[in-house]
């Protein structure tokens, strides 16, 4: 009986990619999306290390108990990267203002001063309406993979990415 | 501005920021499951075996360093070699009558020096100095020898 159950049916799926051959396959899209989020390299990568680093302790090497791990990992570097933004405006609350640092000339001409523009005011969102735009606009992503993604509501994604547009037609300068 | 341009604008920006992080530009870093191992190397086994070592050092350092002399326990009163107190006691000139607590000395006496006699007879032959030799002579003289004038002996009449 036991051997019935336990049978070729019961295994752990062969198609289930192993931790580290996620880790090599995902490792590079999730630090651009996060970059996108916390404009900081070094940040970015420390945000996928510790959710990859979770992930494992949390799953070890069986990824068939996770139903989407790939959906799992966006979550994951998408609240770390909340969090981080978080952190960054309340130590903001305790330090004089200061003025938007100039963009490195190297910075300039590899992005470009239109699409440097457009990312300065990305940087003036909120840290929800950003994880909206890079989802929809980088991710293409539809309001309902967002709401599972982030686990709200799709009223919630579609109200919160209307006035993120709001805010960046004012910031951009176009009526 | 149009929807459209707006978003053409962000798909394009969003596009050249992330093509700016390439696969050189990361840090190495290990897959988590190498990281892990590392960590429970580094959160168990090391301290573990410092705790160890440490445990192992104030050991041999408490076994090679502790003293090597014990205090021998003190002798019983019944097991002193001889049953007789110092007599040298006696010869002193003091007259107060502090003296007789020699007798409680636990020091043994000489090997060398003969016995003088009956212990009871340096009790009261220590209050005179004038005494001190015909003490030791008998027990019978002590008591008139102890030099008091105010005894009833022959020699106050």
């Amino acid at each position: 009986m036991r051997r019935a159950i336990s049978g070729p049916a019961a295994a752990v799926p062969a198609a289930a990619p192993a931790i580290s051959e996620l880790y090599r396959q995902r490792r590079l899209p999730l630090v651009r999306m996060a970059v996108l989020m916390v404009d900081d390299p070094q940040t970015a990568e420390d945000i996928v290390q510790d959710v990859f680093t979770r992930f494992y302790r949390r799953y070890r090497a069986d990824l068939s108990a996770v139903a989407d791990p790939d959906a799992y990992l966006i979550s994951g570097v998408m609240n770390a990267a909340r969090s981080v933004l978080r952190r960054r405006q309340i130590a903001r609350a305790y330090l004089p203002p200061r003025r938007d640092p100039v963009p490195a000339a190297e910075e300039l001409a590899l992005l470009g001063a239109d699409n440097l523009e457009v990312i300065g005011a990305l940087g003036r969102l909120t840290a929800r309406q950003r994880q909206i735009v890079v989802l929809r606009y980088w991710s293409e992503m539809s309001e309902r993979e967002i709401a599972a993604t982030l686990r709200i509501s799709a009223g919630t994604v579609k109200s919160t990415a209307h006035r993120a547009l709001r805010v960046l037609r004012a910031q951009l300068g176009e009526k | 501005m149009s929807d459209t341009d707006l978003e053409r604008r962000l798909r394009r920006a969003l596009a050249a920021r992330s093509a700016a992080v390439t696969a050189q530009d990361l840090r190495p870093a290990a897959d988590p499951v190498r990281a892990e191992r590392r960590g429970v190397v580094s959160r168990w086994w090391l301290p573990l075996a410092a705790g160890l070592a440490a445990a192992a050092v104030s050991i041999a350092a408490f076994v090679l360093l502790r003293p090597t002399d014990s205090v021998p326990p003190p002798l019983p009163p019944a097991a002193s070699p001889s049953p007789e107190p110092e007599p040298t006691a006696t010869a002193t000139a003091s007259p107060s009558p502090t003296a007789t607590s020699s007798q409680a000395a636990p020091i043994p006496s000489s090997s060398t020096r003969p016995p003088s006699g009956s212990p009871t007879t340096t009790g009261p032959a220590s209050g005179s100095p004038t005494t001190t030799g015909p003490v030791s002579r008998g027990p019978t003289t002590a008591g008139p020898a102890s030099g008091s004038p105010t005894a009833a002996g022959p020699a106050s009449r």
